[in-house]
């Protein structure tokens, strides 16, 4: 059974009960032309509005990442995404003119189906929202754990007005063209009526998500965007140890480990510091420091029995270790882990850190895989940062980030410009025809 | 230097009469001296050390350094010497794949039967009864190396006049063997007995099987023991009523002589047995800490949280303190209405080890993605 709590611009908190995606479809299909009626700049404008409905509403700041997310729908910020994906935003509302009276628009996909994972709400939001700029219809499911946050943060979305040259434009279309739904992720009808519908299928989540949802009947013209399991970590050079800007640096590194419980394919797991004057022993008691100042503002750790038991093995083999060493909170805090293999742990999360030293950042090369997201650096050095990063980039790493950015949501995303795929480009080629 | 004669005190006297603030001062008099005792194993001290422990400040119990279960599969946490080890212990190894390893001295395992034999001793009386074992007489056979089956059978075989194996072992498992059940039956069906088998044996391959071919013995005065395997039996969504109703109806008994105890291989001579409103009680020779699963602080009444079993019968292996992977509930102290002093709780489940899953569930080297 489907549980859709947002339909045709109507909100609804214990959901409406579907049995098939019929209604679904007609109401999306219904309101597909008045969005694509919007001008760009229009949605942009309701975007930047949604987003300042959200910075006032303190509960919903409260929720985590939501303070970036409502930077992230400011104008400024929006017009840069789709420039950056689109190159010019001309191309979402007209044929523009690429050639002699050679013209290239950007038409909506159709229906996009998101599949969307428990561990970060947030993302229902961007994956959306960047669908929408492209003017596509959307069925939005999202897990048990996150459906009433994702809930709670897209109901700002509704009575909004613009005025645009003349014109007043309703948020409601927008809302019509988002249909927010919770399904049991193991129901394989529900599952393959819902691939049936999409012209494009984002998939967030897990290996086993992403490779249930992958293998699903699909249109043969249907986008697949794939984001699955991925794992980051971090890398401190020596010229940022031994820099009067460590502390800043370790703070920085401590709200990325604490940000989405450090369940995040961009949460780092594993820290790498490059042997410097600083020995490690004193650098995770400088990061214990850091963790017991920044903890104290998120209280609520609320970590599940399985992390917890990981998280108490671990301890415990480290402790007991002769060549091992942890620094660590009381209760479970947090959990610093030293050891001196060069390798990527298995990610244990709840505030977990392993800390290795290497004798050069380069060294963690060797480690890369086409599953390593966002490595997060701290260096002095711009010329050793560029170099690092071709390298790590050119073996997988999607993304190189100064420590403290990992968990922003950003584009591109996972080596991807997702609004270039949400589009179909479409020519018109008329040179000598008249 | 052990305080021998208050072990022995508290170890084979009378269970169960000892009010919590005295006993938390006794049990801590005794195992403070044992953390020094500790140190002498390599791994331990490296713990101790990094955790900056001063063993003399130690004030309460809930201070003592615990250890985390699963670390008796990963290192050799032995205290005496490899000669003195009249024994290991080895769990059943269903989650890891890797069996826990608890060196015995003789000193240890004599106390761990002492103990289990006063805490017995309480709820069965000191009668010896015949007894049936749903196992093989293999799982108790004599040797270096005892599995928690073996362990438990021996100890509660104490209760016997006659030991009664029922099972055969077949290739690598375990069947009925109807006739030997039957004449048992024949011989003591008006005889007070006492059954005992591990959990999932007596439920798949004993209860399970004479319930599908319709078989009811007519034993009514049991008691019937079990223990362990619990994971299994909730994997298969068998519940604690009815496996005890199950077993009622087969042998012909009221459900309420059906008891369940919880007890752990790295704690063997530490059970704890429902008494009749249903709580676990600690004898006076070990101790509970129910701690909270955020602050590892120990919880309040009526709270849940992971359980720590302590105990002062291990001069061979750290038993002081053991973090289990079981969740419980504290219930209270000194004050249950079935007279026993002390703190007494509730087992739970095992830790969920089911976990959220999101985009960061990887493991970096696990795909080959170049």
């Amino acid at each position: 059974m489907i549980n859709c709590h947002e339909l045709n611009g109507e909100f609804n908190e214990n959901g409406i009960k579907f049995e098939n995606f019929h209604e679904i479809e007609t109401c999306l299909n219904n309101n597909f032309t008045k969005l694509h009626e919007f001008p760009a700049q229009v949605i942009i404008l309701i975007i930047n509005e949604y987003g300042k409905k959200i910075a006032r509403n303190r509960d919903l700041l409260r929720m985590e990442g939501v303070p970036f997310l409502c930077f992230y729908l400011k104008k400024m910020n929006i017009e840069k995404q789709l420039k950056l994906n689109l190159e010019n935003i001309e191309y979402l509302d007209h044929f523009v003119e690429v050639e002699d009276e050679k013209y290239i628009k950007a038409q909506p996909k159709g229906i996009v189906c998101h599949w969307m994972a428990g561990n970060v709400p947030t993302l229902g939001i961007y994956s959306v929202l960047q669908s929408i700029l492209c003017k596509n219809s959307n069925i939005l499911r999202v897990s048990k754990e996150s459906v009433i946050e994702v809930y709670e943060l897209l109901r700002p979305l509704d009575n909004i007005k613009i005025e645009y040259e003349g014109n007043t434009y309703s948020s409601k279309i927008i809302l019509k063209n988002i249909a927010l739904i919770y399904f049991n992720s193991e129901d394989k009808d529900l599952n393959s009526q819902m691939s049936l519908k999409a012209d494009a299928r984002i998939v967030w989540g897990s290996k086993i998500a992403v490779d249930s949802i992958t293998l699903l009947p699909k249109k043969t013209t249907c986008k697949d965007l794939i984001f699955g399991p991925k794992y980051s970590f971090a890398v401190f050079d020596k010229s940022a140890i031994e820099s009067d800007d460590i502390e800043e640096y370790l703070e920085n590194l401590v709200t990325d480990i604490i940000a989405f419980n450090q369940k995040g394919c961009s949460s780092p797991q594993v820290l790498f510091v490059e042997k410097s004057k600083l020995p490690i022993e004193s650098i995770a008691q400088m990061l214990s420091l850091k963790f017991e100042k920044i903890t104290k503002r998120y209280t609520n750790l609320d970590l599940e029995e399985a992390i917890v038991a990981k998280i108490i093995n671990k301890r415990g083999e480290y402790l007991l270790s002769l060549n091992k060493l942890a620094y660590i909170s009381n209760g479970l805090k947090y959990t610093i882990l030293i050891d001196s293999e060069l390798k990527l742990e298995d990610a244990i999360t709840g505030r977990t850190i392993f800390i290795k030293e290497v004798e050069d950042i380069l060294a963690v090369c060797p480690l890369i895989t086409k599953n390593i997201q966002t490595i997060g650096i701290a260096s002095k050095d711009n010329k050793r940062t560029l170099e690092f990063a071709d390298r790590v980039t050119t073996l997988g790493v999607d993304r190189v980030v100064k420590i403290g950015y990992m968990n922003f949501y950003d584009s591109p995303w996972d080596g991807c410009l997702i609004m270039s795929e949400l589009v179909r480009w479409c020519t018109l080629n008329i040179k000598g025809m008249m | 230097m052990e305080d021998l004669e208050l072990i022995d005190e508290l170890v084979l006297g009378k269970q169960f009469n000892i009010e919590q603030e005295k006993k938390e001062k006794l049990l801590l008099s005794i195992i403070l001296p044992q953390l020094n005792c500790n140190k002498e194993n390599v791994n331990i001290k490296a713990m101790y050390n990094k955790l900056g422990i001063d063993i003399n400040s130690i004030k309460t119990l809930e201070k003592v350094p615990y250890i985390p279960v699963n670390m008796f599969k990963c290192f050799d946490l032995r205290i005496c010497t490899i000669e003195q080890v009249v024994r290991v212990l080895q769990s059943s190894a269903t989650t890891t794949g890797i069996p826990s390893k608890i060196y015995l001295d003789k000193k240890t395992s004599i106390r761990q039967t002492q103990g289990l034999i006063s805490t017995l001793s309480s709820f069965l009386g000191n009668k010896r009864r015949p007894m049936l074992i749903v196992d093989s007489v293999d799982s108790n056979k004599k040797g270096d190396s005892i599995t928690a089956r073996g362990a438990a059978i021996r100890g509660i075989s104490t209760f016997a006049s006659k030991t009664f194996y029922v099972m055969d072992k077949e290739k690598e498992g375990l069947k009925l063997n109807i006739d030997k059940l039957r004449e048992f039956e024949r011989k003591y069906k008006d005889e007070e007995i006492l059954v005992y088998g591990f959990t999932y044996i007596l439920w798949s391959k004993f209860l399970k099987i004479l319930k599908h071919e319709g078989i009811k013995l007519d034993i009514p005065n049991l008691k019937l023991l079990h223990s362990g395997g619990w994971k299994k039996l909730v994997s298969e969504k068998v519940e604690k009523k009815v496996f005890s109703e199950t077993a009622a109806q087969v042998f012909n008994t009221n459900a309420t002589n059906i008891i369940d105890f919880y007890g752990m291989v790295e704690q063997a001579g530490v059970v704890f047995i429902d008494c009749k409103y249903g709580h676990k009680h600690v004898p006076n020779f070990a101790e509970v800490i129910i701690r909270d699963i955020q602050t590892l602080e120990e919880v309040k009444f009526g709270e849940e949280g992971l359980i720590e079993v302590m105990s002062i019968l291990g001069t061979s292996y750290p038993s002081q303190a053991i973090l289990t992977e079981d969740i419980g509930k504290f219930i209270g102290i000194d004050d249950c209405p079935c007279g026993r002093r002390g703190k007494y709780f509730r087992f739970k489940s095992r830790v969920d080890k089911a976990e959220i899953r999101g985009c960061g569930d990887t493991f970096a080297v696990r795909e080959i993605g170049r």
